[in-house]
């Protein structure tokens, strides 16, 4: 038993707190509470929200939710068995006309026919209140007003739309929704922050003590009320009957979540609260466990069929180790081999998943699997040729962070493939077309993943890539004042994730669609001699791109010249204009950004000013910008480098950011003055 | 707006591609047998095409469809991966197959029932409908390319109201081998069609059975170039439409031989379904007891329509055209755009003013083919008749004002529904000076060049609707995000955002901000750059290239507009000027640009203003338009420099 809470500093003053709290069921409640407390009656409105017409913390909100409640209990119903019942009630103010959709409801459940699994959704019931004249109307919604649509074999839905809803309405529902034990075992995740702002989110939980849950908590906003109290189960089922515990959590004036940019998913950054079974206790019986501690989590993988059921010795893969074997005994060499083999011969088929779908057999006969199908192919084939490989089980961005601290099998979504050859460690993912050896896709880069191991052996290893988003370009022009015009020659070349991206994108299009796209990029250039190098011939080396060009500059005139040498790789606005920022800046990989321009100007002109050498560098060599214009006779050269060494900046690096890059358009936006000699 | 919620055409696959049977002629599918003009840029190649359409009396009809396509690439894969077949009330899927052939033609898979699902059209969105669609997925297995894919699929229908029109080709990296569209009556039987854009003329036979045959097809189409500014694709794709002259629908039957019958029908299948509820009369009447004028009466009855209705997609009834009656609409306050259309011309009727609902295809730049009456609508809006002037509403939009048809359903025929049937009639079209954008901007710069920028812009017409969804759809988070995003400027405080709509006839959105830019001008040693063109973006030129041989488009969405801009800098002390200032007119045939600059004790005056005129234009001015935007383009970059007084 124990009880873990960290609360990290505030962010630039801001009245957010950075709070990932996770706790433990069975613990102790040592939190202070009794606080403001609220709970409205169904039915009955209060006039003040009727005759509210502005939220004055968001004044442009379309709606507010005044009450969102959410209640989970177990219950035991004599044909199905266990379920948990989940009431659920709203209250929303409707502010904006755009907010109107709000009175339309849809509520997805399993249904397949089979009724000890059936979710269902009952109990519904509407209100809408609005204030006609000087009285208040309230509109109950008739039964007829609910549809019930199958949406696929397994799912349908309810939909429902509250009537007489205007701007200015306040609207009201209830559901229950029934879920059997049998068709999920934990309950649905809950939000306490929504697309628009909440006054009071609560989430009320009695968990019988023969269940232990982890509760996990994420976000950045602080509980309003944390309670917890225990009492006495009684729902009829001598073995659940007993003790248990009852959890309050209220969110108080939830902003409404705003998407930003550079982050992983919004799951990572909106609070909530989520649950995973981890055993059950039953008197008499014993004590089933879940997964617990990572070992654990490791063991219960290994034994799955559809996970470690996969790392057989398949009769298939046998004719391929052989032939494989044949063309080499160095392990460098097998492992680039047989990562070759399953990259080029088994199709991706878009899915993520962190077990096998139908069998490494069967996505061997198809030509065509998930990433579980294909890596875990691979680690059967690297381990058949003598290599040791292990599967290493990640999340990826769009799936949100895993927490090191909470043993989950439901934070992975994703399998690649590890390789120990003496020291060095390699991590291969087979699914990408355009990945070097040892780089993952930048989905994958996301914190760290669990390498599986047997007997408690496996740990963690860091997705981090050393591998950068890298881009280098260099001019060599001719400058005539006279006329502005500008002739040379232009080299860009592409590496790291720069060169993934660019294959990703134009491997699969027609030969002249980049050429075109650079044409659009730089529509004044007239190009010629436009040449691709490396396409994908060798995917750990960049991808080449030159051409030659003419263009005029804008700024000439008879005895003055202005010139921005920044003609390629110029940073013309700052990635980072919001004034301040909640969430910490998540870059995804370091990156390395170049410009070299070499431009020869005739006789009879100087530079009238040079400007001055710049290095400015981010804290903790988190990052560094150089600019150097240099003359020698009529040469004049101009270097700008930008190195990112970190790919993650916490919120309070944001400011040094920001100015980082404030620093970096003001140089870029410098020109340089050339006169004519009198 | 809300999405368009009638789904009227036949279109059941959903990729495009309509097809059929008469295999009376060779089925080998080899790769070898493409020729060769055919795989050039194409990621596949549809072999055969072929639908039937076999009428069978004036209430019913089967339709068969076959469809092969060799997938060449993994583009051409993603198009044909998945093939969605549509189903409702109305249409009945009675067969359904489909294969696998590799390069050869030889079969290697016949799809199973595993390859097939089934969803309800709910689960895209919140629209309440019977439809439903099936999935086939043909990508279970991973081939090599190339290799080919065929679907066939036979169809029930009865909802007679609607032929299925053909358009072979969609315009994409697909091109066409064989395609054909056959349409089989009882003998005797009538019915209209029309080709269109070079579409192949009819050939009229008996078939085996001795009933009448028209047959449509088209043989060895390439991939088409992918040309800048095109033409809307009813101006050029080949097609065919094709319309009942008599039809039954459940219990209705109808005559359509030309916009009055088809407006006279819609009326007989939502006739008397205008009864409203005595309160809801009384409540009519109470909101327009103080309005003077008949104008008044309709802008006040809108008003108060948008406050108590919003919209929700329905798809239940007569294929989705008969509508929920006003009644029920009054009780519930939601409906979808036939029911609140429906809904607000039973309001008007009440306090004696006639207005007829209209049927309209809706969407930016939605083009139709008018001159052959058939359905080609997806949507309903309400047409008030005052003595001189008529009025037009959107009855599923909340904010739009009314009389406005934005992007979503100005410039176009719309079909007023009579009962003794309607014509075709125009809806508003923005000429460039409505469609405005004018703006001033007081900008004060610092010696490093920073700014301190107050700008007013006011938002008309068309140009309007984009900061209208800012203003009542977006928190003020977003709306800051939207703008961090969408000025381009190198870094900015937004220090005040403030949206405000006014309508006095014609509604005009005011945006203000007051923002501080750093390096909002550019310092270099001793010397000040300014760029005067501070907020307006810039035209784009197109990435092509390629030689214009066809007529080209400029969509009246995008290109038909007034700019106008002011400027006015301050500058610091201890700067004179070292460059000229911008002067620029341009006139063409395209619009207009004008712009130029002054300088007087310390402040620079700078003025822009743009006109443009769109619509379509000949393959021969396209050098013309070209060195229209390069100017323009140039003068937008236009910088005016300072230097400081002492050096």
């Amino acid at each position: 038993m124990f009880f873990n809470y960290s609360v990290s500093v505030p962010v630039n003053g801001a009245k957010f707190l950075t709070c990932i709290c996770i706790l433990f069921a069975l613990t102790i409640c040592n939190c202070a509470s009794a606080q403001e407390d609220f709970k409205p009656t169904h039915g009955l409105i209060d006039r003040a929200s009727l005759e509210m017409n502005a939220y004055p913390e968001d004044s442009s909100a379309e709606a507010l939710v005044l009450y969102d409640f959410g209640e989970l209990k177990f219950s035991y119903q004599n044909h199905i068995g266990l379920v948990l019942i989940f009431e659920y009630r709203a209250r929303i103010k409707i502010l904006k006309e755009s907010g109107l959709d709000r009175a339309s409801v849809s509520i997805r459940y399993g249904e397949g026919g089979n009724p000890e699994k059936d979710e269902s959704i009952s109990d519904i019931s509407g209100f809408t209140y609005n204030l006609v004249g000087n009285k208040i109307e309230t509109v109950s919604m008739p039964n007829k007003a609910i549809v019930r649509e199958k949406l696929s074999d397994k799912y349908w839905v309810c939909k429902f739309n509250l009537q007489n809803v205007r701007k200015g309405s306040v609207i009201e529902y209830t559901y229950t929704k029934t879920t059997p034990f049998a068709f999920r075992s934990e309950p649905d995740d809950w939000t306490f922050q929504q697309d628009i702002p909440c006054k009071w989110s609560e989430y009320k939980i009695t968990i019988p003590n023969v269940f232990y849950y982890k509760i996990i908590f994420g976000g950045y906003l602080p509980l309003h009320i944390d309670k917890k109290e225990d009492i006495t189960i009684n729902i009829g089922h001598r073995q659940i009957d007993g003790s248990g515990l009852v959890y309050r959590f209220v969110v108080k004036d939830a902003p409404a979540f705003a998407n930003e940019s550079y982050i992983t998913t919004s799951k990572d950054y909106v609070s909530r609260i989520a649950f995973e079974l981890a055993s059950v206790h039953i008197y008499g019986e014993g004590t089933k466990s879940y997964s617990q501690t990572w070992p654990d989590v490791d063991r219960t993988l290994l034994n799955i069929g559809s996970f470690g059921g996969q790392l057989k010795n398949f009769s298939f893969i046998k004719e391929i180790t052989e032939d494989l074997a044949k063309k080499t005994s160095d392990p460098e060499g097998r492992m680039t081999l047989a990562y070759d083999y399953i990259r080029q011969n088994i199709k991706w088929n878009g899915e993520t998943g962190l077990v096998s779908e139908g069998g490494v057999k069967k996505a061997f006969e198809n030509k065509k699997g998930n990433d579980s199908d294909i890596n875990m192919m691979l680690t059967n084939l690297l381990r058949q040729l003598g290599l040791e490989s292990n599967p290493v089980v990640l999340s990826t961005r769009s799936h949100g962070r895993i927490n090191e601290e909470i043993p989950l099998i439901d934070g992975f979504n994703y399998v690649v493939s590890h390789v120990k050859i003496g020291e060095k460690e390699y991590l291969l993912d087979a699914t990408q077309r355009n990945t070097a050896l040892g780089m993952l896709p930048e989905n994958a880069l996301n914190t760290k993943g669990r390498l599986v191991l047997d007997d408690g052996k496996g740990r963690f290893v860091d997705l981090k890539s050393k591998v950068t988003l890298g881009k280098f370009q260099r001019i060599d022009a001719d400058v005539s004042p006279e006329n502005g015009l500008l002739k040379g020659k232009y080299v860009m070349a592409l590496s790291g994730y720069e060169a993934l991206r660019w294959r990703d994108k134009y491997l699969l299009e027609a030969e002249g669609n980049f050429s075109e796209q650079v044409k659009k990029t730089n529509p004044e250039w007239d190009i010629e001699n436009f040449k691709v190098l490396n396409r994908n011939e060798k995917l750990g080396e960049p991808v080449e791109i030159a051409y030659d060009f003419e263009v005029e500059n804008d700024g000439s005139s008879s005895d003055i010249f202005y010139f921005n040498p920044m003609l390629a790789g110029r940073i013309h606005e700052n990635p980072f204009k919001a004034l301040n920022r909640i969430y910490p800046v998540d870059l995804t990989t370091m990156s390395s950004t170049t410009f070299i321009g070499n431009f020869k100007f005739p006789e009879g002109y100087y530079l009238e000013h040079i400007p001055k050498t710049v290095i400015i560098a981010l804290p903790e060599k988190g990052g560094r910008f150089t600019f150097q214009v240099k003359q020698e006779g009529n040469m004049i050269s101009v270097n700008s480098i930008l190195m990112i060494n970190k790919s993650y900046f916490s919120a309070s690096e944001y400011e040094v950011l920001r100015e980082f890059y404030d620093r970096i358009v003001e140089k870029h936006a410098q020109s340089l003055v050339f006169k004519k000699k009198k | 707006m809300k999405k368009i919620n009638i789904s009227f055409t036949k279109t059941l696959l959903t990729f495009c591609f309509f097809t059929i049977n008469g295999l009376s002629y060779a089925q080998d599918f080899s790769v070898s047998k493409i020729p060769s003009e055919l795989l050039k840029d194409a990621n596949a190649v549809v072999r055969l095409d072929e639908e039937t359409f076999e009428i069978l009396s004036k209430a019913e009809a089967k339709q068969r469809n076959r469809l092969v396509v060799t997938i060449l690439n993994e583009k051409g894969e993603d198009t044909y991966n998945e093939m969605v077949v549509r189903h409702d009330k109305f249409t009945k899927i009675t067969d359904l197959a489909g294969n696998i052939y590799d390069a050869d033609g030889k079969l290697v898979r016949k799809i199973k029932n595993a390859d097939i699902k089934e969803f309800g059209y709910g689960i895209i969105g919140s629209d309440i409908t019977d439809a439903r669609f099936k999935v086939i997925d043909f990508g279970r297995k991973s081939y090599p390319y190339p290799y080919s894919i065929e679907l066939s699929y036979d169809t029930r229908d009865r909802n007679m109201m609607f032929y299925p029109s053909w358009v072979p080709t969609n315009n994409g990296k697909v091109s066409i081998e064989y395609s054909s569209f056959k349409i089989k009556t009882p003998v005797g039987f009538t019915f209209r069609y029309k080709e269109y854009n070079g579409a192949s003329p009819v050939k009229k036979t008996i078939d085996t059975d001795g009933l009448p045959l028209y047959e449509w097809t088209m043989r060895n189409h390439a991939v088409l170039d992918k040309m800048p500014y095109p033409l809307p694709e009813n101006e050029f794709l080949p097609r065919v439409l094709t319309a009942p002259i008599a039809f039954e629908i459940q219990e209705y039957s109808g005559i359509f031989n030309n916009w009055e019958d088809f407006s006279k029908f819609y009326y007989t299948l939502n006739k008397n379904r205008d009864q409203l509820p005595a309160e809801t009369v009384a409540e009519i009447k109470s909101v327009v007891k103080d309005a003077k004028t008949d104008r008044e009466k309709v802008l006040l009855l809108y008003k108060w329509l948008q406050a108590r209705s919003r919209y929700v997609s329905i798809q239940l009834g007569i294929g989705g055209w008969q509508t929920i009656d006003a009644t029920t609409v009054a009780a519930k306050g939601y409906g979808d755009c036939k029911a609140l259309s429906n809904f607000m011309a039973a309001s008007l009727k009440q306090v004696g003013i006639t207005s007829y609902v209209a049927l309209i295809k809706a969407g930016n730049e939605a083009k139709n083919n008018l001159d052959f009456p058939s359905s080609q609508f997806n949507h309903v809006i309400t047409c008030a008749i005052l003595p001189k002037d008529t009025i037009w509403l959107e009855c599923t939009s909340q904010n739009t004002s009314a009389g406005f048809m934005g992007s979503f359903t100005g410039n176009r025929k719309a079909l007023l529904v009579m009962p003794e049937g309607g014509k075709l009639v125009m809806t508003h079209f923005y000429e460039p000076g409505e469609n405005a954008v004018s703006r001033i901007t007081n900008a004060r710069l610092d010696e490093n060049g920073n700014g301190e920028l107050s700008v007013r812009t006011d938002f008309k017409g068309m140009q309007l609707e984009g900061r209208e969804r800012l203003l009542y759809g977006y928190t003020k988070e977003e709306q800051k995000k939207w703008l961090l995003s969408n000025l381009e400027l190198p870094n900015m405080e937004l220090e005040n955002i403030e949206y405000s709509k006014t309508d006095n006839g014609i509604p005009v959105v005011t945006e203000k901000l007051r923002i501080v830019v750093r390096n909002c001008a550019t310092r270099t040693g001793v010397r000040l750059f300014v760029k005067p063109n501070l907020l307006t973006r810039q035209f784009g030129l197109p990435n092509s290239s390629k030689e214009q041989t066809a007529d080209f488009y400029l969509p009246l969405s995008d290109y038909n507009f007034t700019d106008s801009d002011s400027v006015f800098f301050e500058i610091p002390a201890g700067l004179k000027l070292e460059t000229s200032l911008p002067v620029l007119k341009i006139e063409s045939i395209f619009g207009t640009y004008d712009a130029s600059a002054t300088y007087d004790n310390y402040k620079l005056s700078y003025s822009r203003k743009v006109t443009m005129k769109g619509g379509r234009f000949a393959a021969a001015d396209y050098p013309k338009w070209i060195e229209f935007i390069k100017k323009v383009r140039k003068a937008d970059r236009a910088q005016v420099v300072f230097i400081e007084t002492k050096s």
